[in-house]
């Protein structure tokens, strides 16, 4: 998780400079964290491998953030649906990650590019 | 993240501040399971100061109820800002852990 800070840091900057607000900013943090977290977790296991982030605003508007990594072959958007209507004991823990990006995107993208996965998370003012 | 501790009475109030994700998370399950392992009858944590909370976060507040009711005691959130209580509400974690705008009426839900 060393580095994760910085790169949330680096995303914040971006919907900041694009003008969102605190709350929409909250929204993006945690997509990006989640999607950031899932990539140490899944598609390297816990161990060390390079992450690549990028953001832009297009001009749909939209901001376009793009995670790349060349870890295990790993899709997000294929992930189960935790039970969110549950209540305390049948509740499980996990798979909250993943519910967040797709509660909190407005488009969400996955390929495996060569040997990368390649996630685009978009976020409309 | 800071995490704060202190008692009202016999209910634990631990206060935390800061961030609350996959990075600080592992603190503050430590300082809770080292409390649950001789739990008072109540535990309030206090989120005026947090300014936001992801899935790891979550886990570790999943992790205390679940103990908590194991154990018969009371548990519930106090003050949660607007990302906090954002996150709260879309993991449907309102169906789980109750959650109070104002430490009087948390530590009343508590004792």
């Amino acid at each position: 998780m060393e580095g994760l800070h910085e790169l949330l840091e680096f995303v914040d900057a971006g919907a900041r400079a694009s003008g969102f607000s605190e709350q929409a900013r909250g929204r993006i943090r945690l997509a990006s964290e989640e999607a950031l977290v899932n990539v140490i977790l899944h598609a390297y296991h816990g161990a060390e491998g390079p992450v690549e982030v990028g953001w832009e605003m297009t001009g749909e508007p939209a901001l376009e953030i793009v995670i790349r990594d060349q870890g295990a072959d790993f899709d997000p958007l294929k992930a189960e649906k935790p039970d969110t209507k549950a209540g305390l004991e049948e509740r499980k823990v996990g798979g909250l990650g993943i519910f967040f990006i797709r509660e909190v995107t407005n488009r969400i993208h996955y390929r495996r590019e060569s040997r990368e996965n390649v996630l685009t998370l978009v976020f409309f003012p | 993240m800071n995490i704060a501790m202190t008692s009202e009475g016999n209910v634990a109030v631990f206060a935390l501040s800061g961030q609350l994700d996959a990075v600080t998370a592992p603190e503050l399950e430590a300082r809770l399971g080292t409390w649950l392992r001789n739990p008072g009858p109540g535990l309030v944590l206090d989120l005026e100061a947090l300014e936001y909370i992801s899935s790891a976060g979550l886990r570790v507040l999943l992790m205390t109820a679940k103990k908590m009711k194991a154990a018969n005691g009371r548990f519930c959130l106090a003050r949660l800002g607007i990302r906090v209580k954002d996150a709260y509400l879309i993991s449907g974690f309102d169906h789980i852990i109750k959650a109070f705008d104002t430490m009087e009426e948390a530590l009343a839900a508590s004792r």
